[in-house]
């Protein structure tokens, strides 16, 4: 089978994006049922609709909420960071190129830090210190890396992913030295940011990161076909009147703008952004136009079971334990990155199997 | 030969931004339905003007015209309408099929940017079957020898539908039969379709064949430009490579065999 597999129709655009689509939409439908308490699906969407006086209607409908906002916030940062991670890998034309290449996350981290060490607690427009402080530390990363990169050799791939290892890695070391100031609480709670985690309380903070994120999800699937034209090289594209640097700038924008919105939502979700493109590519192959929206929806689709996984485990661990079952949830980088890791080399394996036996 | 024409090239300069290569000033005419090789040593700024004359890289001083309008004042898009670059080196991705190359080459013509369209398709396997590789269609391009890459990778050019074809080294890294090969798929190509083809190459010889035009250069400048048999003769060549050549001409067109010697040259 072709890595394109042909012309590109509006049925054949239709055919996998179908079922990713249900996919997607059963998973956000089952997904108030699954937890430490459990409900049926059918119980939580009716006290959810039917807004009973009865307290215990009351209490299915507060803890359905409460999933659902985080099952929403799930589904924004799988689908952000999987889009995100398909086009940065296609931009610097490496594989294994993730949304933090540039060291957005650690930028985030530790603006989240600062903002825990020096006890700021205030909430402006709906979100908190720790993700506007995060917001800003990312933002501010992205602006240094593209200085530092188009100052010192011009805005190629290769000079961005440098200066973006270089500046993550400051950003790291600053971030513990920061942790290290910190007091226990303060400590604590930067680790459990570095975690990452899609609790919230309610729909609050998602909804507000839900306009740039749609503003970058547009935008870089607008760059689709100039990204299936990049990834023959940049003189190729530009030959074939794809506006090379604009591209690349509308990359690297949007990508950042999406990622930077996860990072100070939800904190340094990792693998997601490397694992789903990955995945989706070795099924449906390289036509972007297919690849950037199935690897959004197919996303969106694996963050929300990791955060299934994220609140059964604890439970099924305390009950093969002492029986007793517990209701702290575990952070979902750690799902992520314990799920990720296996099924990333498991596809790799069954695609080296399957290129040997075509 | 045609008397029109197609680019001209006027006073054009060209230095990058650290100043290690410099261009011009050169002035170049390229006839339509022609074949025009340039030849020169490494360095010679054949790529550059290549470079130049596709429209991705923009002098710094002089002009190239297209039918005698700035090729600068054309969008990419209108640029790629009319002239197809095949660069030496493409970072072609293994796993992509030879049909999904030559679909690529759609890109700036096509109306609706998103889909493709029965014309796409149409226009796809025309040019498939013009450099004959609609057989291996679905095969990778990891899978291919160097000659059927080559041919696909000129499939994907035709596919833009384009005037003017650019060729960097084509046959660079072929053995001879596929130099022959490729010669004449785009000899035919100028015959057939009334396409213009500019390459750059290395074969003297090849170019000696297969080419209207010869151009040779040397340190960024055009040294000769012309009939083969006018512009590769020995002494033209000791000057642009800095070795002695003898020749040997076909005796029904005049064209030379050319070989560098260690010999002084015949006179």
């Amino acid at each position: 089978m072709s890595a394109m597999q042909g012309s590109l129709s509006f049925k054949r655009l239709a055919l996998p994006i179908l079922p990713a689509a249900l996919a997607l939409l059963a998973v956000v439908a089952v997904s108030p049922g699954i937890g430490s308490q459990p409900i049926s699906a059918i119980d939580a969407w009716q006290a959810v609709m039917e807004d009973g006086e009865d307290p215990e209607d009351a209490i299915v409908r507060n803890i359905t909420m409460l999933r659902l906002a985080r099952t929403v916030c799930a589904l924004l940062a799988g689908t952000t960071l999987a889009l995100c991670g398909a086009v940065t890998q296609t931009q610097f034309r490496n594989v294994l190129a993730t949304p933090y290449t540039l060291g957005i996350a650690s930028g985030g981290a530790l603006g989240a830090a600062i903002s825990v060490l020096l006890g700021w607690n205030a909430t402006i427009l709906g979100l908190g210190a720790e993700s506007w402080a995060a917001l800003v530390g990312c933002a501010a990363v992205v602006g240094l890396v593209l200085l530092l990169a188009g100052t010192l050799y011009g805005l190629s791939g290769n000079s961005l992913v440098l200066a973006g290892v270089a500046i993550g890695f400051f950003c790291s070391a600053m971030l513990m030295f920061t942790t290290y100031l910190a007091d226990v609480r303060g400590k604590e709670q930067i680790v459990r940011w570095m975690m990452s985690s899609v609790e919230k309380m309610d729909f609050d903070e998602p909804l507000r990161m839900l306009p740039p994120m749609a503003i970058s999800w547009i935008g870089l699937l607008l760059c689709a076909p100039g990204l299936n034209q990049l990834q023959l090289g940049e003189e190729l594209a530009a030959s074939r009147g794809v506006r090379v640097g604009w591209l690349q700038t509308a990359n690297i924008g949007f990508a950042s703008l999406g990622t930077a919105c996860v990072v100070s939502l939800c904190g340094p979700i990792g693998f997601v952004g490397l694992l789903v493109p990955h995945a989706v590519r070795l099924i449906i192959g390289r036509d972007h136009r297919l690849l950037l929206p199935l690897a959004a929806l197919w996303g969106g689709v694996f963050l929300i079971v990791c955060d299934w996984l994220a609140r059964l485990l604890p439970v099924w661990w305390g009950r093969w334990q002492d029986g007793e079952s517990s209701a702290a949830g575990l952070p979902i980088g750690v799902v992520t990155s314990a799920i990720g890791a296996p099924v990333f080399l498991l596809l790799l394996c069954k695609a080296r199997m399957k290129r040997k036996i075509s | 030969m045609a008397d029109e024409t197609l680019v001209k090239l006027s006073a054009v300069r060209f230095g990058y931004p650290r100043g290690d290569v410099f261009l011009g000033p050169c002035d170049l005419t390229i006839h339509p339905g022609t074949v025009h090789a340039l030849l020169g040593p490494n360095g010679a700024g054949k790529s550059t003007l290549l470079r130049l004359v596709s429209g991705i890289a923009t002098p710094h001083s002089g002009s190239v015209t297209w039918l005698n309008e700035n090729l600068q004042t054309l969008s990419p898009r209108e640029r790629a309408k009319r002239i197809a670059f095949l660069p030496q080196h493409t970072e072609t991705p293994d796993d992509l099929s030879a049909r999904d190359v030559v679909m690529l080459g759609r890109f700036p013509v096509r109306e609706n940017r998103f889909f493709d369209s029965v014309e796409d398709d149409r226009v796809v396997d025309a040019c498939m079957a013009t450099t004959e590789v609609t057989a291996f269609a679905t095969r990778r391009l990891s899978e291919m020898s160097g000659g059927e890459s080559q041919r696909v990778h000129i499939a994907a050019a035709l596919a833009q539908k384009p005037q003017m074809l650019i060729l960097d080294e084509p046959t660079s890294s072929l053995d001879p039969y596929h130099q022959l090969e490729i010669a004449r798929l785009l000899r035919g190509l100028t015959h057939e379709q009334h396409l213009t083809v500019l390459l750059a190459t290395h074969d003297l010889n090849l170019a000696s064949q297969f080419a209207d035009v010869a151009t040779l250069m040397r340190d960024g400048s055009i040294v000769a430009t012309g009939h083969p048999r006018d512009t590769l003769t020995p002494k033209q060549l000791q000057t642009v490579y800095g070795v002695a050549f003898d020749s040997v001409r076909r005796s029904h067109d005049e064209r030379p065999w050319v070989f560098a010697t260690t010999e002084p040259a015949a006179t």
